[in-house]
């Protein structure tokens, strides 16, 4: 049973000192179930805010949103949301295995793949019980993935999860990604600023243009699945990348910048 | 691409009166709120002595302290004197030397590597346990109370000293590298300024403990500072007179940790 | 093969201690020299006659050492209870973090010297006073300690532990606390000694048993050989806490110093 997210008239207002800034204006979205959905824009357009308002970490102002039939903080308190931050944010003094049972042990659940199919899943196979600082960096994100999968979430939300890592590594890690996210059959909603990034994961890329942010486009990618690093050379690629970038630099090209 | 929001808002960046103005409002406050605590503390002081019928030996009245201040102001003047500059010169100048060795471990990180376990070790030995050695060592004077002030206060700085120098950016100094800097350059320029924070946190540290340690050395050689006053007219029953010491004890005290604070704030901003 | 790996263990841990224990040895042999041969003033005594004060003064240093281990241990232990409510009001109510801060450096900048008197009037110059005093020198470092490692967790963990729902009881025992245990034992290194200066200087003010007294009494009665003694077994003592305190910071805190950078398999 896979769910969906519906992002409905949604705004958010934050005050700084005495002046308010309009982080979102008005965004209504459907990421389907099952989906791979990318957020792309520039800082400041609240994508990230965004993705926070669906894990219940910050109320909307106004408008609202709903996982499946639920609002986002039924969704969070019943485990529904696997959320990967932009740094790992492993607890240091536990193992790599610890940390993947960490939420089994803040809810008292067990999710239907052990601690240790996880790690496995992940590829890290032996490094159960390293340390996070002995990992590298891709390797620490890795384990925030196989974390945020312990109790079967329904929607996978990552915040830029590989924007520390190397152009190398990041693209040998998105097709990882790419991989978990068809065995996890989850709803997943990529925050990303790599254009090649959001079109070779996913089915759809939404633009979204700053102050205010707003949805500026909604492109759909419509390339064949499973997606090998071999794609990036294509032109097919390439023109979708095209459509993004002049989507997300629509104003700058209008003006001749 | 970017933004307004990218930047910081340029009406939030304070004007310089605004600063002034600021500056002094902190200010009246400052005093404001010390004479008003004061006033209270004294007055809850009379207040509690004479509702609770509390007897002189325990606690005795404001105005009693007030007139031993008065009346033995020539013994109390001296006793302060003697130690504010005993203090005061041996916080001077186990700062210069603090900086000095601080400054020569700059040159050599692998002098300071070595060196920095040991001086932790030290910062964290009882240093003013050690002072009757001194005295039995070094005998009476304000000497020994200045050496004790100097050894005691010495490591806090030269530990927080040395920290701060070795916390500069190794970004900034290889941008004076390639910019061709001296070494001279580069220390006022990029070494100090990143050290200075810490400097002051090793200056606050050692100026309490500064105050103590001459008090108590004084009071251990028998030299005639406050702290041997306080401690003699405690052990002679001569209430008013001790507490009296107390209260410029703790002025003082209140005084030096105030100052080492304005003078970080006005360097480090 | 593991047989070879535990002797090469302990000859490298010899290798590692021969040479500052030899120093030891050389420089008491020297300083024995230079006092023989008349270089060294009258306060200065030969290790030779420390070594002969410890022996017939023994059972004297126990009896003060425990006085004095007892009230510092006591006025330790006092200071980390109360630093520790004064640092969890502070965490868990934010509004009161300055008005705590305030009132520790406060309390931090009185001389003790000068408060200690008062409280002897109160209190008289036994036990109570001792550790009073003793936790009161102990009580600030502690407090910024427990303060800055509860607060220095970062922001994006605290957000995971959110979307996990974690209760508050479950972020404060398995995030805040393990997360602030570096920055405590720190400030215990720091403070464990403080506790027993403080003892010492309360006993200073006169009391019949301590390590206080007996090195007042020494140094009154210009017995220069027990003097050095009492001073170095106050020495000794701190040592002794701060080497307890690091093996068990060791222990607890293994992951805060990292020996191995890069993954291997672990074995």
């Amino acid at each position: 049973m896979m769910t969906d997210i519906q992002i409905k008239a949604v705004s958010k207002r934050f005050a700084i000192d005495r002046s308010e800034i309009l982080a979102l204006d008005d965004v209504s979205l459907t990421f389907p179930a099952g989906s791979f959905s990318a957020l792309i824009g520039p800082s400041g357009c609240g994508k990230s805010t965004l993705l926070r308002m669906i894990a219940d970490v910050i109320a909307p102002s106004t408008g609202s949103i709903l996982i499946g039939d639920h609002p986002p903080g039924k969704a969070r308190r019943s485990h529904e949301i696997g959320f990967v931050f932009q740094s790992a944010s492993l607890l240091p003094w536990r193992s790599v295995i610890d940390n993947v049972r960490l939420p089994g042990e803040l809810s008292n659940k067990q999710g239907s793949r052990s601690p240790e199919a996880l790690v496995d899943l992940v590829g890290l196979n032996g490094f159960e019980e390293a340390k996070p600082a002995q990992l590298s960096g891709g390797m620490q994100q890795r384990v925030a993935i196989a974390r945020a999968l312990a109790l079967d979430p329904k929607v996978l939300l990552m915040d830029e999860p590989f924007g520390a890592l190397d152009e190398i590594t990041r693209q040998r890690m998105n097709v990882e990604l790419l991989r978990i996210w068809k065995e996890t059959n989850t709803t997943a909603v990529l925050v990303t600023h790599t254009i090649s990034e959001a079109v070779f994961m996913a089915d759809t890329v939404h633009v979204l243009s700053a102050h205010p942010g707003r949805l500026a486009a909604s492109i759909a990618i419509d390339l064949p699945r499973p997606r090998h690093l071999a794609l990036l050379q294509s032109h097919a690629f390439n023109a979708l990348e095209n459509q993004v970038r002049a989507a997300l630099f629509a104003k700058e090209i209008a003006s001749g910048r | 691409m970017t933004g307004p929001i990218d930047h910081p808002d340029a009406s939030l960046i304070p004007t310089r009166g605004q600063v002034v103005r600021q500056r002094l409002d902190a200010a009246t406050r400052a005093v404001v709120f010390f004479v008003v605590a004061l006033a209270i503390i004294v007055g809850l002081w009379q207040a509690a002595i004479v509702s609770f019928d509390i007897k002189p030996f325990v606690v005795p009245t404001p105005v009693s302290v007030l007139v031993a201040l008065n009346q033995d102001w020539p013994k109390l003047g001296a006793a302060l004197g003697y130690t504010l500059r005993g203090t005061l010169l041996g916080l001077l100048m186990s700062t210069c030397l603090a900086l000095v060795f601080a400054t020569l471990f700059t040159l050599s990180d692998g002098v300071a590597r070595a060196v920095m376990p040991l001086l932790i070790a030290i910062r964290t030995a009882p240093v003013l346990a050690i002072a009757p050695l001194l005295i039995l060592i070094f005998g009476r004077g304000q000497a020994i109370s200045i050496a004790v002030v100097v050894i005691v206060s010495f490591f806090p700085i030269l530990v927080n000293a040395t920290r701060g120098f070795r916390s500069t950016d190794a970004n900034a100094l290889e941008l004076m590298h390639v910019c061709g800097a001296t070494w001279l350059q580069t220390f006022f320029k990029v070494r100090l300024p990143f050290a200075l924070p810490a400097i002051f946190t090793g200056l606050r540290a050692a100026a309490t403990s500064g105050l103590l340690s001459a008090m108590l050395a004084e009071w251990l050689s028998g030299a005639p500072g406050l702290g041997t006053l306080i401690l003699e007219a405690a052990s002679f029953r001569k209430l008013p007179l001790m507490w009296a010491g107390v209260v410029l004890a703790m002025t003082v005290a209140f005084a030096i940790f105030a100052l080492t604070v304005r003078m970080e704030r006005s360097v480090v901003k | 093969m593991a047989a070879d790996a535990m002797v090469g263990h302990i000859g490298s841990l010899v290798v590692r201690r021969l040479p500052p224990l030899l120093l030891l040895v050389a420089i008491g042999l020297v300083w024995e020299a230079a006092k023989l041969g008349g270089l060294l003033p009258i306060t200065v005594p030969a290790p030779g006659a420390v070594w002969t004060a410890l022996i017939d003064h023994g059972g004297d240093l126990v009896y003060h050492s425990i006085a004095t281990l007892g009230a510092a241990l006591t006025g330790y232990v006092a200071a980390i209870a109360v630093a520790a409510a004064l640092a969890g009001l502070a965490v868990t109510w934010p509004i009161s973090e300055r008005p705590v801060f305030t009132l520790a450096i406060l309390i931090d900048s009185l001389p003790l010297i000068a408060v200690a008197p008062i409280l002897m009037l109160w209190l008289g110059n036994g036990t109570t006073l001792h550790v009073i005093v003793a936790a009161g020198a102990a009580l600030f470092p502690l407090l910024v300690g427990m303060i800055q490692g509860f607060k220095s967790t970062d922001s994006t963990t605290r957000e995971l532990f959110h979307v996990l729902s974690a209760s508050r009881w479950q972020t404060l025992t398995r995030l805040m606390l393990p997360n602030a245990l570096p920055a405590i034992f720190s400030a215990l290194k720091v403070a464990a000694p403080l506790a027993l200066l403080g003892t010492l200087i309360a006993e200073w003010m006169g009391t019949d048993r301590g390590l206080g007294t007996l090195i007042i009494y020494a140094l009154f009665s210009f017995n220069v050989p027990l003097v050095w003694l009492s001073i170095l077994t106050v020495c000794a003592l701190t040592a002794v806490s701060y080497a307890l305190l690091a093996f068990a910071e060791h222990r607890l805190v293994d992951w805060a110093h990292p020996r191995g950078t890069t993954g291997g398999r672990s074995t």
